[in-house]
């Protein structure tokens, strides 16, 4: 889809504000910022190993999301420059739940590198195959993951443990801020199709999986752990609404280009034709 | 769009319900077929193979139907057959009463 001048110039307006905010406030190191001497051993919970070397796993993907994230935007300055800052702190992300893990004796180094190696075996796909679905996709699951982290954020800091207490909002704060940009960008996508744009979100919230189905070992055992994922309704009253309301368009909205979706599909189904954009 | 040419009078427990069965039918077939006849004033969304997206349009199709529109929160919090019910009778002056209220 060809993008036109105007709208190059305010993606890459976007990126240098989400850029300068980075540099200048949000910038963390994951042995200065994190209160190491405060880890304390007898507060470890086989709940809190199953959620972080979930967390991890997910984050663990970073090659793949970055590699297809690239080839999708590669042309369009602010939103291919933004992939390799996202790729960048979503790489410390991977590395602070590792270190919790290791540091707290919650996991061997021999228990994590088994994991990370089930966790390399297997390659995550786009799931989406264009730049606006993925767009509605990124802010989406960076707002469900922001919700997650910031539900172990709140907990941590009821339990008294410091230093998950101090990931979970460095994380956290990197998800919102993600969130933010991807935002953005289909504010943007909205203001120059907004039948289309519903359309493609439409779909997305159709299709939406967390990026971890399929891939992350016994997943779905995992979220039976409390704090590992949210349930489809939160999804909807946490992240959907919220952004609905965000983007200046309303439920009755994305209700008709729903059903429209879904009318579609069946039609092409019946037709016997696979549904039209979803990855392979 | 759906069709509210005809809006139902919807008085009682009974006429909510089958509502609610026409509302899944329109939202999901399949999960209607499935799941329809099982519908009670106890069922939660879970227990029906109601998820999110799915309760989202049942709940656009009851919106048109009868004319009236739920705030995000409340719709966000339907979990259950008996809050989808609740809500409906919050939003919904059934017609009866309505014809009552101009009299007094
Ligand atoms: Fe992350
Ligand atoms: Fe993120």
């Amino acid at each position: 889809m060809a993008v036109s001048a105007t709208t190059r110039e305010k993606t890459y307006r976007a990126y240098m504000e989400f850029f300068d905010k980075a540099e200048r406030n949000r910038r963390w190191h994951w042995l200065d910022d994190v209160p190491w001497d405060k880890l304390d051993t007898t507060k470890n919970r086989e709940e809190t190993a199953i959620c972080l070397e979930t967390f991890c796993g997910v984050e663990l993907y970073v090659p793949d999301y970055t590699a297809n994230g690239f080839n999708l935007t590669r042309e369009i300055f602010g939103h291919a420059w933004f992939q390799a800052n996202w790729g960048y702190e979503e790489s410390k992300h991977a590395l602070v739940f590792r270190e919790y893990l290791l540091r707290s004796g919650l996991r061997t180094l021999e228990q994590y590198d088994d994991y990370e190696a089930k966790i390399f075996a297997k390659k995550w796909h786009l799931p989406f195959p264009t730049r606006r679905r993925m767009t509605c996709y990124g802010a989406l699951q960076e707002l469900a993951t922001y919700q997650i982290y910031a539900n172990q954020r709140e907990k941590y800091k009821a339990e008294g443990n410091d230093v998950l207490h101090k990931i979970f909002f460095l994380v956290s704060r990197d998800e919102s801020a993600h969130y933010g940009f991807y935002r953005r960008v289909l504010q943007f996508f909205f203001e120059e199709d907004y039948d289309g744009t519903l359309a493609d979100l439409a779909h997305v919230v159709y299709h939406f999986r967390m990026p971890g189905v399929g891939l992350i070992p016994e997943y779905d055992d995992r979220l039976k752990t409390e704090g590992v994922g949210i349930t489809s309704q939160q999804f909807l009253s946490d992240a959907v609404l919220p952004m609905l309301r965000k983007l200046g368009t309303t439920r009755p909205d994305l209700v008709r280009a729903l059903r429209q979706k879904r009318l579609e599909e069946q039609a092409q189904s019946a037709a016997g034709g696979a549904p039209s954009g979803q990855a392979a | 769009m759906v069709d509210n040419s005809a809006i139902h009078e919807v008085n009682t427990d009974a006429d909510i319900l089958q509502l609610l069965r026409d509302a899944l039918a329109y939202a999901d077939p399949k999960v209607a077929a499935a799941s329809s006849d099982a519908m009670t004033m106890t069922s939660t969304l879970a227990d029906l193979g109601i998820e999110s997206v799915c309760a989202l349009e049942m709940v656009g199709y009851v919106e048109d139907k009868l004319n009236i529109l739920f705030s995000d929160d409340e719709m966000s919090k339907i979990n259950d057959i008996p809050g989808f019910v609740a809500l409906i009778r919050k939003h919904h002056q059934p017609l009866q009463e309505k014809k009552h209220s101009h009299g007094s």
